[in-house]
């Protein structure tokens, strides 16, 4: 099977590739978006820890 | 094992124990998809009736589970939440959402994709995807009352309330909209039922699925972590554990 | 407390909305107003012949009803929580899961019902055979029930909540589905004359779990608005 046959999947390529590029898309971005959030707030925590520093 | 749990249920163990865990979730969720994806695209046979076109289940389906097993889980856990006064439970659920809406879009958006080589139209009133569309609703409705208080505590009872008649609910909606499709057309879903798998069929599909809920669990890792230090900004051993890290 | 007691509290619970409605009958009015004016636009948009809009007249009528008992909701706890009389149940240690089931019950005879007896005219105007009138009157009164029960969960939800005329029926909506889909397929197969025992059956069911869970969640959504 070449190369060129198993993209084109028997026609069908054009579905599959772009159900598959959905879901990745997907799975990425939700975990960056949780991952940033997270960062988000680390970050948020670290500048209340520096602020208190400087409080006390 | 009932010690564990209390434990787990301390914000600041649960912190450290979904930051320890991630990185084996996210690294085997990974290898899964991907072995997965190998097999149902490359080793899995062409189906006989839908040729190539079948390999979207691959992705559609394990979407389609996973889109109501995170609903489960959310609203286990807001009962959880509402019954023992647990808030890492609520925590838990409202890290569920974003993720079981984002596999709700996945399975409408590959079902929709399906459709049209199986069916001929983008779209096809068909049990299974109106009720993943309402599916879809009922996470953009929690969603939307948790974002509607400004009070965590208030919207973390508030959503659970939601969450749990939801998932009595859902039996009901399903079986209602299998009903009235079969009163409205002919079985069209024959095409998509699965006539017997065969096995170099079906081991990507379970192994997709695996991946995909390894994968849930790397991402609520995160949402659980930022969760929890949104909500417990002000305790201090916060303060211990953002110096080391 | 006793039984006797709580049925004098239902009572009056009950007896002081209905004084209230005949105060503000304009509340109890435009709900109907809208079923009307909703199925007034089927006929505008789609097609004035009655052959077409008869095929989709039970659709209609129950879209119509549906929102119609949605936007009723919203005189349902909203006055009550404003005044802060529902603060004084919350806190009155009386069951206030039965309090706020006695509420619904009478905000569905004031809005539920007036729409059962109002649909044969509806019906009617879209085409429907009289034959029909006793099924969609009969899905109607079971279904509104399903709804205002359902609704009144999603209104003590959101009552605190501003603008959450918007919200409630994003979360009301979808689960009201399965009383849409059995109440429209029961009017539509009564049309055509065929049996309608099973889907009556199920929306029975439905109103049935929806009242004996509803006042449960009703009741702890309330205590997390009202409190503050």
């Amino acid at each position: 099977m070449s190369l060129r046959e198993f993209f084109a999947m028997g026609s069908y390529g054009g579905y599959i590739w772009s159900c598959y590029a959905v879901t990745i898309l997907m799975l990425i971005f939700s975990a960056w978006s949780a991952r940033r959030s997270l960062r988000e707030q680390i970050g948020a925590a670290k500048r209340r820890v520096e602020m208190q520093k400087e409080g006390s | 094992m009932w010690l564990w749990f209390h434990k787990l249920s301390s914000p600041p163990y649960a912190y450290q124990v979904a930051a320890r865990l991630r990185p084996w979730f996210s690294w085997s969720a990974l290898a899964l998809m991907l072995f997965a994806a190998y097999g149902g695209l490359v080793l899995a046979p062409p189906d006989y009736q839908q040729k190539d076109a079948f390999r979207i289940i691959y992705v559609h389906a394990p979407a389609a589970i996973m889109s109501l097993q995170v609903y489960v889980v959310m609203a286990i856990a807001a009962a959880i939440g509402v019954i023992w006064r647990i808030k890492l439970a609520h925590a838990v659920a409202a890290a569920c959402a974003p993720v079981g809406a984002g596999f709700t879009v996945v399975a409408l958006a590959t079902g929709s994709i399906y459709g049209r080589p199986m069916w001929g139209t983008w779209w096809e009133w068909d049990p299974r995807i109106t009720s993943e569309l309402i599916q879809l609703f009922l996470y953009l409705g929690y969603m939307a009352l948790r974002a509607s208080f400004d009070d965590t505590q208030r919207a973390d009872r508030a959503s659970a309330i939601l969450a749990i008649v939801g998932v009595v609910n859902v039996p009901i909606v399903k079986y209602s909209v299998v009903w009235w499709n079969s009163l409205h057309q002919a079985p069209t879903i024959s095409k998509l039922g699965k006539p017997s798998i065969e096995l170099s069929m079906a081991w990507p599909l379970y192994t997709m699925l695996l991946g995909f809920m390894l994968y849930f669990a790397a991402v609520l890792c995160d949402r659980v972590r930022s969760e929890i230090l949104r909500r417990e900004r002000n305790a201090s051993w916060l303060t211990e554990t953002v110096k080391t890290s | 407390m006793q039984a006797s007691g709580l049925s004098t509290l239902v009572r009056l619970v009950i007896a002081r909305d209905l004084r209230l409605a005949v105060r503000h009958w304009d509340h109890v009015v435009q709900p109907l107003i809208f079923f009307a004016i909703i199925t007034t636009l089927f006929p505008l948009a789609i097609s004035p012949a009655l052959d077409e809009l008869r095929r989709i007249a039970p659709g209609v009528v129950w879209v119509a009803a549906m929102l119609a008992s949605l936007l009723a909701l919203e005189s349902l706890f909203r006055p009550d929580v404003e005044d802060g009389t529902m603060e004084q149940w919350v806190l009155s240690g009386q069951p206030l899961s039965l309090l706020l089931l006695a509420k619904v019950v009478t905000h569905w005879l004031l809005t539920g019902l007036p729409l059962v007896l109002m649909s044969p005219l509806v019906g009617t105007a879209l085409g429907m055979p009289q034959s029909a009138w006793p099924v969609l009157m009969a899905t109607l009164a079971l279904g509104t029930g399903s709804l205002s029960m359902l609704g009144g969960v999603g209104a003590a939800l959101t009552v605190s909540v501003r603008r959450g005329s918007v919200l409630l029926a994003l979360l009301v909506l979808p689960l009201e589905m399965p009383v849409l889909i059995f109440g429209a397929r029961a009017v539509d197969l009564a049309m055509h004359g065929e049996a309608v025992t099973g889907p009556l059956n199920l929306l029975a069911a439905v109103l049935l779990l929806f009242v004996s869970l509803g006042p449960f969640a009703m009741a702890a959504a309330m205590r997390v608005s009202v409190e503050s």
